[in-house]
């Protein structure tokens, strides 16, 4: 190289490769930006945006004097556009924990309803989710630098009100914990209707549910609809409202109750209270099996199957309901089978239908269909819904009556208020053997169902103990329960029933020194 | 001066004429470059872990700094820089070894903590530097300064191995931090500037071989290298298994931009998706926000550089000021292409930044005081 002689050739030759490679990264930059760049800004959409369901806030379940039974927390409480952060809870708070646990059911992770009132009515309280597009930064989280675009917004779920009246609920819950504690029992229930309206007040369990920590393993069913069992004794309603309705039988007939024992249908039947020949009332009263019997032969296989039909057995009871059982009503085909049926055996039935079979006996023999919710948000009060006159009045009458005497002076006599009169029916049934045929030796469900006054009940409840260690029989175990469960009625300020039961205290015929009692 | 030179004759009473062309088409960028950096500083609350608002003063007062730099080049003549070039490479020779030393189980003072696995830059209180950067400019002057020393003239091209061994040092020391990207840049600026000295074919050609064989050693021996490498494809797939995760979200940025782009301020990917974009990836950001128009204009101005740069050289009165002017314009052109081909998913993804218009105090202020070289350069042409 000489001094001061520049290279040209080199130079332009450096030049030119230069400039053609800044020509051929412009080429790229077109391809890229202009004919590749539809296609890149559609995946850019799909990794900087996120569609997200907009939570719908469930609705509130309310007890009927609105108490919130179960309710939805939201962390927060608008769907504005600029709202970035989506709900993110669905928590669902139970502020009476396991009182009404059973009754309420669960909301699964999704919001969906699983168990009780959550799922029977799911529909009404989810609400519809609402829809938005979010924006998200590199590491896929929401932007919290820009709005979303909200495409459809969520509708709140609406509430609904309950016939739960947590007054009674927590009398009963109490009292079903306690009966539980001192028979050692499986599980006790106390389930209180208001035989006018099919109202149920209160159903309560022990051991109860709290939706908030389910126990694992643990059912949340509730055992008042979805748990059916031989009734034994408190089946003989039907026997008896049979027996009245055929015509061939009336309040004054003759039953010889063969002294306790009979041989009849190829085996012998037993009555704890041996009786020789006595009016139908002492049949009901000591609640002879060999006078079921006899009245249950006597008012033949279809005609006894029809009256437990028309009482509610054999099908489901209510549409409020989840998860209710309808327990098995079979044609009996052979008259051993008609016997059996009559004491109550070789038929399941749940504590609800055993109790709306006494409202129904309590309301004049019109059955009315149980209902759960009084009404839902926007919407009218639900109106009872009458099913059929199962029973004609008169009958009805005189059977709440034969049921008083039992109360009275035969097997459920602890159940008995001085001021009050009482009707009811002690039933204990032996349990079925799971593994196979025959019954469980020492295994017995224990009910007691009653109203009362006797004349135009207010209120109806069943007790029901499950394999009580303490104790066998309903008159022993339930009729003392039902009695304590309609001191707390009677005297609990706040009730949904309280102004008429302290009217029936105060119009009872003074009965002198009695009166100290309340 | 021999007719070799073309020379614009100027009446002497006029004072010399700065070129105005490279000044602008430099200032266009890094006004290019501070408005998107605003933009993408106004999207994030934060860029690595530095506020935003911290990272655009940070930046202005890089520019003005750099400013300064360009000026103080327009006005040191180009011969006092011949004098100045040998101290100067010692310095930052011995600079850019100082990072790489701890990969040697040296631990020498004022070297930052590792960033990606790599020691890149030097702490000196809250000022940190790369050296790699600074080492640019002196490497540059210095083998134009011995190239014109009448060696070439009397050693032929064994007057080359002196630049070479130089070379290879640095080469070592950026491999040490390790910085691939720049040793190969800086090897592409030093052997185009001995292409252009005039040295014959055969040695240049040996010097692309070796340095290819070098490169291919180096390739087996460092995994992330060889699997960025294995990784790279020209596709503009948006498939990760074709594409590794920063080429991707950056020709994503720019696909998103189309003809004009989303508008200022408008862009997603500094939302994280492409980290260091204020520093690797700005082209990216201007694609996405001002469009094809936006990045083709940004080539156009580099084009400008390239021009008058090489103009300024086939101008200039001396073979010093030539090779430094051949020299400063390959370096602005060269780290600009390795930039532009790696946020294009041309070239495998590494940590060039765009100069003038990136984020970066070294880089803004060594091109800027480069610019002023040049216009210096110009002027002493006239």
């Amino acid at each position: 190289m000489r001094r001061n002689r520049i290279p040209k050739f080199r130079l332009y030759m450096v030049g030119a490769c230069l400039l053609l490679s800044w020509a051929a990264l412009l080429i790229r930059l077109y391809q890229i930006q202009i004919l590749e760049g539809e296609r890149l800004e559609v995946f850019a959409e799909s990794q900087g945006t996120r569609r997200q369901p907009l939570v719908a806030p469930r609705g509130t379940v309310y007890d009927r004097h609105g108490y919130p039974l179960a309710f939805s927390v939201s962390s927060s409480s608008s769907f504005e556009p600029k709202l970035s952060m989506i709900p993110e809870s669905r928590n669902r708070q139970f502020p009476l924990n396991g009182l009404t646990g059973r009754i309420i059911g669960l909301v699964d992770y999704r919001g969906i309803g699983t168990e009780g009132v959550e799922a029977r009515f799911d529909e009404i309280l989810r609400g519809r989710d609402g829809r938005a597009v979010f924006p998200v930064v590199g590491n896929g989280s929401i932007s919290p630098y820009e709005p979303a675009v909200i495409e459809e917004r969520p509708q709140a779920g609406s509430s609904i009100v309950l016939t739960i009246d947590t007054v009674y609920q927590g009398l009963a819950q109490k009292e079903a914990h306690d009966l539980r504690e001192s028979s050692a029992a499986q599980w006790a229930g106390i389930l209180i209707m208001d035989p006018d309206t099919g109202e149920i007040l209160a159903a309560a369990t022990a051991p109860d549910f709290n939706p908030e920590s389910p126990p694992s393993g643990g059912t949340s069913s509730h055992y008042l609809w979805s748990y059916s069992f031989e009734p034994g004794s408190s089946f003989k309603i039907v026997t008896f409202a049979a027996a009245l309705e055929s015509g061939s039988f009336t309040e004054d007939s003759q039953i010889d109750a063969e002294n306790g024992e009979w041989y009849v249908f190829g085996r012998t039947w037993h009555d704890t209270h041996p009786m020789g020949v006595v009016p139908l009332s002492e049949i009901v009263a000591h609640s002879s099996n060999i006078g079921a019997v006899k009245l249950g032969s006597g008012v033949g296989k279809d005609f006894f199957f029809e009256t437990a039909r028309k009482l509610g057995f054999g099908q489901i009871s209510s549409t409020d309901l989840h998860a209710e059982v309808s327990g098995s009503l079979r044609k009996p085909r052979r008259s051993v089978s008609l016997a059996a049926m009559s004491m109550g055996h070789e038929v399941m039935v749940t504590p609800v239908q055993l109790l709306n079979a006494y409202c129904c006996i309590g309301n004049s023999g019109r059955l009315i269909q149980p209902c759960l919710v009084r009404s839902v948000e926007g919407g009218d009060d639900f109106e009872s819904i009458g099913i059929r006159q199962s029973v004609t009045p008169r009958n009805a009458r005189i059977l709440s009556r034969l049921l008083t005497g039992v109360v009275d002076h035969g097997t459920g006599k602890r159940a008995a208020h001085p001021l009050i009169p009482v009707a009811g029916k002690t039933g204990t049934a032996q349990k079925a053997d799971p593994g196979g045929a025959g019954y469980r030796p020492g295994a017995y469900i224990s009910t007691f169902a009653g109203f009362f006054p006797v004349d135009n009940p207010v209120v109806a409840i069943l007790v029901i103990v499950d394999e009580p260690r303490n104790g066998t029989y309903g008159g022993e175990i339930c009729a003392p329960a039902f009695r304590r469960v309609m001191d707390s009625l009677l005297s609990a300020p706040g009730g949904c029933l309280y102004p008429e039961l302290a009217s029936l205290l105060s119009q009872a015929p003074a009965a002198g020194s009695s009166v100290t009692d309340i | 001066m021999t007719a070799g030179v073309r020379r614009k004759r100027i009446s002497p009473s006029r004072p010399p004429r700065s070129d105005f062309v490279l000044i602008l088409a430099a200032g266009a960028l890094v006004t290019m470059g501070i408005v998107e950096l605003a933009s993408i500083t106004s999207a994030k609350v934060s860029l690595d872990g530095i506020p935003t608002s911290m990272i655009f003063r940070n930046h202005l007062v890089r520019v003005v700094a750099g400013c300064i730099a360009f000026y103080a080049g327009t006005r040191i003549s180009p011969s006092l820089w011949a004098t100045w070039s040998k101290p100067l490479l010692i310095v930052s020779l011995t600079l850019l070894f100082l990072p790489g030393l701890n990969r040697l189980g040296i631990h020498p003072p004022f070297v930052c903590n590792e960033t990606n696995g790599a020691y890149r830059s030097l702490c000196i209180g809250t000022f940190s530097f790369m050296p790699g950067e600074l080492f640019k400019l002196p490497l540059i002057l210095w083998i134009a300064r011995f190239l014109t020393s009448g060696r070439l003239k009397s050693e032929g091209y064994m007057a080359t191995i002196t630049p070479l061994i130089v070379l290879s040092a640095a080469v070592t020391a950026l491999l040490l931090q390790p910085s691939f990207s720049t040793s190969i840049g800086l090897s592409i600026v030093a052997i185009c500037i001995l292409f252009l000295a005039g040295v014959k074919r055969l040695p240049v050609a040996f010097i692309v071989f070796m340095c290819v064989l070098a490169g291919g050693f180096i390739f087996g021996q460092s995994g992330y290298r060889n699997v960025r490498l294995r990784e790279h494809s020209f596709s503009l797939s948006v498939d990760p298994r074709e594409l590794p995760y920063h080429p991707r979200q950056s020709i994503i940025g720019l696909g998103c931009g189309g003809m004009w782009g989303a508008g200022l301020g408008q862009g997603r990917q500094p939302y994280g998706f492409l980290p260091e974009i204020h520093s690797d990836y700005p082209l990216s950001a201007i694609g996405e926000e001002m469009g094809f128009a936006g990045t083709s204009i940004v080539i156009l101005f580099f084009c400008l550089i390239l021009f008058r740069g090489f103009a300024i050289a086939r101008n200039s009165m001396d073979s010093f000021s030539f090779l430094v002017a051949c020299g400063l314009t390959l370096n602005i052109t060269v780290f600009g292409l390795i930039n532009v081909g790696v946020a294009t998913a041309v070239l495998p993804p590494t940590g060039q930044v765009l100069p003038f218009v990136s984020y970066g105090g070294a880089s803004t202020m060594t091109n800027l005081l480069s610019v002023g070289i040049l216009d210096s350069i110009h002027r002493s042409n006239q």
